[in-house]
Order: C-alpha cells, then sequence, then structure tokens
C-alpha cells in the first residue's frame, strides 16, 4: 500500500469517526444531521414538544376526573 | 356521502395500509414492538370498520363487541405498549407484556359478561355509536336529546331515570378503559415525544423528529377525541380518528424513511416509530 492510500484510509478513517453518532453507536452522515442554527429545530419544535406534553398531561387528567365522577 | 360513514370508511382505510406496513417491518425484523403496534393499529382499523358498519348496515351485537372491545379498550394500551417495549430494557418489557395480556384477558371476560345485557333499543344508524354506547343518569335540569330512550332502572339500590344507551349502566367494562387508555397515552404519546427530544438533542435525523412529533399529534388527538366521548360529547370521535390516522401514518412513513442513501444501509435508530 502506497504512503498516498494509506494517508487517504486514514483521513476517511477520521472522517467516519467524525460523523459517528457516538449513543446509537452507529455512522450518521452529514446530511442527516440537523441544520445547525435552525430556527424550527432550535426553538419552535422543542416549545410544540413541550405543549404536546402539556396537553397530554391536561387530557390524562380531564380523563381522570371525569372517570372520579368530577363532572357531572 | 353521510360523515358518519365517510370517516369511519376512510379512517379504515389508512388504518389497513398503516397495520399492513408496520406487520411488514416486523417480518422484516422481528422486534416485538412492531408485533404490539401492528397488533394495536390492527384493533383501531377493525373498530373504525365497526364504525363503517355501524351507518352503512346498522345494529350488530358482534360489531359492537368490536368497536368497543378493540376500539374503547385495548387499542391505544397495544399500540403505547409497542412504543414502552422500544424504549425501556427487556426485561422491564417482558413484565409489562405479561400484565397488558393479563388485563385485557380480564377486560374480555368482562366484555363477554355484558354482552348479553346489551340494549339496542334506541340505536339509531344515523348517529355516531360514540354518541349512543353509553347509559347515562338523567338529573334535574338535564337536556335529552331528540329521540332519546328514556327509562327507569334499578342502581345501586335507587330507582334513577336514564337515558338508555347500548351498554348498561354501571358496566364494569367501562371502568376499565380508564386505565387501558391512560397507560396508552402516556407510553405512546410520553414515547413518541421523547424520542422526537432525543433526535433533537443530539442534533440528527431530523426526519424522525417530525415523524415522531406527528405520531405524538395524532396520538394526542384520538385521546382527546375519547375524552370528550367518556364526557358525552361523542361526536368528535370519528373526526378525531381520521386525524389521528392520517398524522400516525404520515408520521411513521416520515420516521421510517431514508434520509440518504447512506443512512440506509446503517442500522435504524432506537426511536425509528
Amino acid at each position: 500500500m502506497s504512503l498516498r492510500s494509506k494517508a487517504s484510509e486514514i483521513e476517511s478513517g477520521d472522517e467516519l469517526r467524525r460523523n459517528r453518532d457516538r449513543t446509537h453507536d452507529r455512522f450518521i452522515p452529514p446530511s442527516s444531521r440537523i441544520p445547525e442554527g435552525s430556527r424550527v429545530y432550535s426553538k419552535v419544535l422543542p416549545a410544540i414538544i413541550l405543549i404536546m406534553g402539556a396537553l397530554t398531561l391536561f387530557v390524562i387528567l380531564v380523563a381522570i376526573a371525569a372517570f372520579i365522577g368530577v363532572f357531572p | 356521502m353521510d360523515l358518519n360513514l365517510f370517516l369511519p370508511f376512510v379512517s379504515t382505510a389508512v388504518m389497513i395500509f398503516f397495520t399492513f406496513s408496520v406487520f411488514q417491518r416486523w417480518q422484516a425484523r422481528r422486534k416485538s414492538y412492531f408485533l404490539f403496534w401492528a397488533i394495536g393499529l390492527g384493533l383501531f382499523a377493525a373498530a373504525s370498520f365497526a364504525e363503517a358498519y355501524f351507518a352503512a348496515v346498522g345494529w350488530s351485537s358482534l360489531v359492537f363487541f368490536a368497536w368497543y372491545f378493540f376500539g374503547a379498550v385495548l387499542t391505544a394500551a397495544w399500540i403505547g405498549h409497542g412504543s414502552f417495549l422500544l424504549l425501556v430494557r427487556k426485561r422491564w418489557g417482558q413484565i409489562l407484556t405479561w400484565l397488558l395480556i393479563a388485563a385485557s384477558l380480564g377486560a374480555l371476560v368482562l366484555m363477554l359478561q355484558v354482552m348479553p345485557r346489551l340494549d339496542p333499543t334506541g340505536f339509531d344508524r344515523n348517529r355516531p355509536i360514540s354518541e349512543q354506547y353509553r347509559t347515562k343518569v338523567i338529573e334535574p335540569g338535564d337536556k335529552v336529546r331528540p329521540g332519546s330512550v328514556i327509562a327507569d332502572t334499578e342502581y345501586r339500590g335507587e330507582t334513577v331515570t336514564v337515558e338508555q344507551g347500548v351498554l348498561p349502566l354501571g358496566a364494569p367494562i367501562r371502568i376499565s378503559t380508564i386505565f387501558f387508555n391512560i397507560y396508552g397515552t402516556l407510553m405512546l404519546v410520553g414515547g413518541a415525544l421523547w424520542s422526537a427530544w432525543l433526535f433533537l438533542r443530539k442534533k440528527v435525523l431530523p426526519n424522525r423528529v417530525l415523524g415522531n412529533v406527528l405520531i405524538a399529534a395524532g396520538a394526542l388527538s384520538i385521546a382527546s377525541a375519547s375524552t370528550l366521548t367518556r364526557l358525552g360529547i361523542g361526536s368528535y370521535l370519528y373526526l378525531g380518528e381520521l386525524i389521528a390516522a392520517v398524522l400516525m401514518y404520515s408520521g411513521f412513513v416520515l420516521a421510517a424513511r431514508p434520509a440518504t442513501n447512506e443512512q440506509s444501509v446503517a442500522e435504524p435508530a432506537s426511536a425509528a416509530a
């Protein structure tokens, strides 16, 4: 193996390691990453997730209240 | 076309495709969460079909069994249990799986006990079954729907006036629904939101973030409609089911879609709901 191809292999190995999602231990290509600085992913979606979580708890509480006869 | 027929018919069609897609995934990967999702979605499809049947054909005890037992009792819990299996350790998953199966069998006994006591006297195929299934005590000042059957009945040692529904007053099977549905809603909505949050935090797989949010929104839609039905407002159930079917299927397709060619070779993420 030539020095050039060896260097290229090390480079691509580094690239692979950089792109690896350590939690799932699998390869995540750059195109599958959430774009840096995206307002939708940094602000809007977290807010939607929190609101939906709160709504879920509300719906469950209303269901329990209906079950125990709080509402006529 | 009548909305009471159209909405459940479309929901049934969507849920059949959805069930088939998830079942195919289970056949390919043999992961237990896909199996529970497929069973739960199949139950959803059967319950939606029952609603379409009521509107198109009319009353049937067997179809009511499918609608109430599959739809009101089991669906949410079995789909939600799939999400639970995806997110927790195998040991906890096995314990809860046996509990769910035992509880479902217990509910089946309660359902079979109530079947001979069903009263379809006031059943009207032009109204959603979700507005007619429960027997309600009429208090002074309560409004009664035109065409409702009013009767006096014995309940806990007293004679009470009721608006007659299909299920008898105080049927134990109704009590079981709250436990199944709370578990199912917590696991399904909570699991999808948790998965979306994890991907968001790791800044990976935007398709799975959006897919899981859509799944959670769909599940929340049917949970809200079911809660309204429990409160006596059953006219939104069919719409809630259709919204749930469309959102959850869209979310599943989006979450399961490989974002790139490279990714399709890699192992799928743990929360490909």
